[in-house]
C-alpha cells in the first residue's frame, strides 16, 4: 500500500483536473468555435466591400447579415435593400440618442447618421469622408456586406473545382469532400484543397476571398484575402495571432487616430509583383516592414503573395 | 526535406530566436547558475538531455494521444507532468546506472522540472507544426542556443568578480545588464537566417 | 488581522520579482506594455490564489515523493482554466498574451508559493498570500513595462506621450534585461544600509 499511494494520489489528482477541465472546455468551446467563425464571416463580408460604397450596388430584396446564432445589438436578422438600409439607419440614431442621453456621448454622431441618410437619398456615394464618422461609414460597410453573396467553391490540387451544393461538396464521380476547418476529407481521407467564396454584390461577381496560413516568428497567421480575379488584393485580414508582444505581435497594432491596423492595409490595392517588402525581399516591394520584425511581416507578405499566385493560376483564365 | 531548411531553422534557434535571450525562456536557471563556467557547462549538459527527451516524448504524446482524441486542452497539463516525471525517472536511472555523469549533472536536475525553457520548446515544436525531423532539429538548436548564451554569460560574469562594480550593481543588477549587451549582440543575427 | 498583513507582505517585503528575482521569464516577455503587464499580472493573481487554496486544502494527504508533480498539475490545471475561460470571455486580451499564459504555469512563482506557503499554512492564509504576491507580481511587472512603453514606444497604457523617437531598444528584448538590472540595483541603493 505505501508504494502504491504516491503513484495513486497523482492519479487521483490527474483525473480529478482532466474532469475539471473537460468541464470548463464544454463550457468555452462552443463560445470560442463561434466567436471564431463569426469573426471569420464578418471580416469575409467586409473585406470585398468596396471604399466607395455605391449604394445603387444594393438590389432590393432580403439579405441577412450573418447570423451564427447571435442576433445583433438591434436584435436584427434581416433587412431589405436600400430601404433597408435605411430603415436599420435611422433605428441606430433613434438608439443613439438613447445612448446619449444615458451616457452623455458627443451628439455628433447622430448628425453623421442623418447626413449620410441624406447622401443615400441623394444616391450619392457614401466614403468615409462624406460620413465624417468610422462608425457611420462601418455601420453602411456592414450594411452592404449583408447583401453579399458567397458561392463556396472547392478546388482541388489538380485544378479541379467542385462548387458547393445544397448537400455539400459533390464532385463530378459523386464522392463527398467534407471541410472540416481548414482541412479537406474525401472518403475519411485527407486531400490538398483549398475553400474559394467567390463574392457578388448586387448580382456581379466582384472578388473572392480565401484564407491563408503563413507561419510567423512564434504562430500560426491564419489571414483572410480578398482579391479581385484581375489579381488586386482589395484587403487583407489577419484573424489571429500570438507573435512576439510589442514586436510581430504589432502586424493588428491600430495606430492612434486611425481604424485599421496600419501594416495589413498597405495590402490594399496592390497587384502580386508589388506583394513584397521594400527592403531585405526577394525583390523590392511595396509593404512597409514592422520595425525589428522581419520575420512576422515577411511571412504574411509571402503567404498573401502565394496565396494571390495560387488563386490566379486557378482562376486567372476566367477573369 | 531540404537540408538548407534545417539549417535555416537550426541556426535561427540558436541565434536570431535564441530561447534566453529573445524568448526569455530559461531565465531562472540562465541567472542562478551562470556565476561559474564549471556549472554552467553541466547545466546545458543536463538541459540539452531533457529538453530532447521532453521534446520527443511531447511530440508523440500530441500527435497520436491528444489530436486524435480531442483532448487538446490538456496539452498543458500532459506536457508539464510528462516533464516533471520525465526528469525523476531520468535523476533516477542515472543515479543507479550513471554515478558519474550523475555526479556531475544530477543537482540541476531537480532544478529543470521548473524551467521554462523546457516547456517552452515543448509548446513551441508543436506550435511551430514541425515534423519530427525539424522538431528535432529545432530542439537540438534551442539547447545548443540555451548553452551558448550560459556559457556565454558566466565567463563574462567570471571575469566581473574582478571588476571594480559599484556596490548596488553587484551581484544580479550587473548581471541582467551583462545579458542585456549579449542581446543586443544576438539582435544582429536578427534577419540573418 | 494576520489575513491583511500576510497580503501587505506579499505586496512589499516578498516581492518576488525585485527581491526574489522569481518568475522572470513571464515578467521579462510580456513587460513591452503596461496593458499587458495588468493582463499578465490579473491572470498570474488568479492562478496563484486558485493553485495556493487547493494545495493548502490538500497539503495534508499529499505524499512527499510526489509532492512536487501534484502542485504542477494543480497549477497547471488552472492555467488551463484561466487561458480557456480568457480565450473565451476576454478574447482581445488573450490575442495579446498570447503564448504567455500557458507559461504561468511554469513560472517559479507559484510553484515556489505553492512549496513554501500553502503547503505549509491553512486555505484562508494561502488565499491572502496568493493575492499579496499576485498583486507585487503584478505591480513589478507594471513597473517595468511603464519604463519600457514610456522610453521604447513612447506611449503609456497605448496613449502618445508625444515623445517623438522613442528608445526601440526598451521594447526589444535587449530593453528588458537592461531595465530589469538598472531597477534592481536602485532598489538594492534605495533599500540598501538598512
Amino acid at each position: 500500500m505505501k508504494g502504491i499511494w504516491p503513484i495513486l494520489a497523482l492519479t487521483i489528482v490527474a483525473v480529478i483536473s482532466g474532469a475539471v477541465l473537460s468541464w470548463i472546455w464544454d463550457k468555452t468551446n462552443p463560445i470560442i468555435t463561434r466567436m471564431d467563425r463569426e469573426k471569420e464571416e464578418i471580416a469575409r463580408r467586409m473585406l470585398v466591400v468596396p471604399e466607395d460604397i455605391d449604394l445603387s450596388m444594393i438590389p432590393s430584396g432580403v439579405y441577412s447579415w450573418p447570423n451564427l446564432g447571435v442576433k445583433d445589438r438591434n436584435g436584427f436578422e434581416s433587412f431589405k435593400g436600400k430601404e433597408g438600409v435605411q430603415e436599420y439607419l435611422l433605428i441606430w440614431i433613434d438608439d443613439l440618442k438613447k445612448v446619449h442621453v444615458k451616457y452623455n456621448v458627443p451628439k455628433d454622431k447622430a448628425k453623421f447618421i442623418e447626413k449620410a441618410v441624406e447622401a443615400i437619398n441623394k444616391s450619392m456615394k457614401i466614403t468615409p469622408q462624406i460620413c465624417g464618422d468610422w462608425d457611420v461609414y462601418q455601420l453602411f460597410k456592414k450594411a452592404i456586406s449583408s447583401t453579399v453573396n458567397f458561392k463556396k467553391v472547392l478546388v482541388l490540387a489538380d485544378g479541379t473545382k467542385i462548387e458547393a451544393s445544397k448537400d455539400g461538396f459533390i464532385g463530378k464521380d459523386g464522392q463527398k469532400y467534407v471541410v472540416k476547418g481548414d482541412k479537406v476529407f474525401c472518403n475519411g481521407k485527407e486531400v490538398k484543397g483549398k475553400v474559394y467564396y467567390i463574392a457578388y454584390l448586387g448580382g456581379k461577381r466582384v472578388a473572392a476571398v480565401f484564407k491563408v496560413e503563413p507561419v510567423g516568428y512564434s504562430s500560426k497567421l491564419p489571414t483572410l484575402v480578398a482579391a479581385t480575379f484581375d489579381g488586386t488584393v482589395l484587403g487583407i485580414k489577419i484573424l489571429s495571432q500570438s507573435e512576439t508582444p510589442g514586436l510581430g505581435a504589432r502586424c493588428v497594432e491600430i495606430k492612434e487616430g486611425e481604424h485599421e491596423p496600419w501594416f495589413q492595409k498597405q495590402f490594399s490595392g496592390l497587384k502580386v509583383d508589388e506583394i513584397y517588402l521594400t527592403e531585405k525581399d526577394e525583390k523590392p516591394g511595396k509593404i512597409h516592414q514592422i520595425t525589428a520584425s522581419t520575420i512576422t511581416s515577411r511571412a504574411v507578405t509571402k503567404g498573401v503573395r502565394e496565396g494571390v499566385q495560387e488563386f490566379l493560376k486557378m482562376f486567372g483564365k476566367e477573369g | 526535406m531540404e537540408l538548407k531548411e534545417l539549417f535555416a531553422i537550426f541556426m535561427a534557434s540558436v541565434f536570431s530566436q535564441n530561447i534566453v535571450l529573445t524568448q526569455f525562456l530559461g531565465i531562472c536557471p540562465f541567472m542562478g547558475v551562470s556565476k561559474k563556467l564549471e556549472t554552467a557547462v553541466g547545466m546545458s549538459g543536463a538541459v540539452l538531455f531533457v529538453m530532447l527527451l521532453a521534446s520527443i516524448v511531447t511530440y508523440f504524446l500530441q500527435y497520436y494521444v491528444l489530436v486524435p482524441y480531442g483532448i487538446g486542452y490538456l496539452q498543458t497539463v500532459t506536457f508539464i507532468l510528462v516533464i516533471a516525471s520525465l526528469v525523476q525517472f531520468v535523476e533516477m536511472v542515472m543515479q543507479k546506472f550513471f554515478p558519474a555523469l550523475y555526479a556531475a549533472l544530477g543537482i540541476f536536475l531537480p532544478l529543470i522540472t521548473t524551467n521554462c525553457a523546457v516547456l517552452g520548446v515543448a509548446l513551441l515544436n508543436i506550435k511551430k507544426h514541425y515534423n519530427f525531423v525539424e522538431m528535432i532539429v529545432h530542439t537540438v538548436g534551442i539547447a545548443t542556443g540555451f548553452a551558448l548564451a550560459l556559457v556565454l554569460l558566466a565567463t563574462l560574469r567570471e571575469r566581473l568578480e574582478f571588476a571594480k562594480i559599484p556596490k548596488p550593481f553587484q551581484g544580479l543588477p550587473i548581471a541582467f545588464i551583462t545579458a542585456g549587451l549579449l542581446a543586443v549582440a544576438f539582435m544582429g543575427f536578427i534577419g540573418l537566417f | 488581522m494576520r489575513f491583511f498583513r500576510i497580503i501587505w507582505d506579499g505586496i512589499t517585503k516578498e516581492n518576488q520579482v525585485f527581491k526574489a528575482a522569481l518568475g522572470l521569464c513571464p515578467t521579462l516577455a510580456v513587460s513591452t506594455s503596461v496593458e499587458n503587464a495588468i493582463g499578465m499580472g490579473v491572470a498570474a493573481t488568479l492562478v496563484l490564489i486558485g493553485s495556493n487554496f487547493v494545495v493548502s486544502l490538500i497539503r495534508n494527504w499529499v505524499p512527499k515523493q510526489v509532492r512536487i508533480p501534484i502542485f504542477i498539475v494543480v497549477i497547471a490545471t488552472f492555467v488551463t482554466a484561466v487561458d480557456l475561460t480568457m480565450h473565451a470571455y476576454f478574447p482581445a486580451l488573450h490575442e495579446k498574451l498570447g503564448i504567455f499564459v500557458p507559461l504561468i504555469v511554469v513560472n517559479c512563482i507559484i510553484l515556489g508559493r505553492a512549496e513554501a506557503f500553502a503547503s505549509k499554512n491553512n486555505p484562508f492564509y494561502s488565499i491572502a498570500d496568493g493575492i499579496g504576491i499576485g498583486i507585487g507580481f503584478m505591480l513589478g511587472l507594471m513597473l517595468l513595462a511603464t519604463f519600457r512603453e514610456v522610453l521604447g514606444a513612447g506611449t503609456f497604457l497605448g496613449k502618445s506621450l508625444g515623445i517623438k523617437e522613442p528608445a526601440l531598444i526598451m521594447i526589444l528584448p535587449p530593453g528588458a534585461f537592461l531595465t530589469i538590472g538598472f531597477l534592481m540595483a536602485f532598489f538594492n541603493w534605495a533599500g540598501g544600509d538598512k
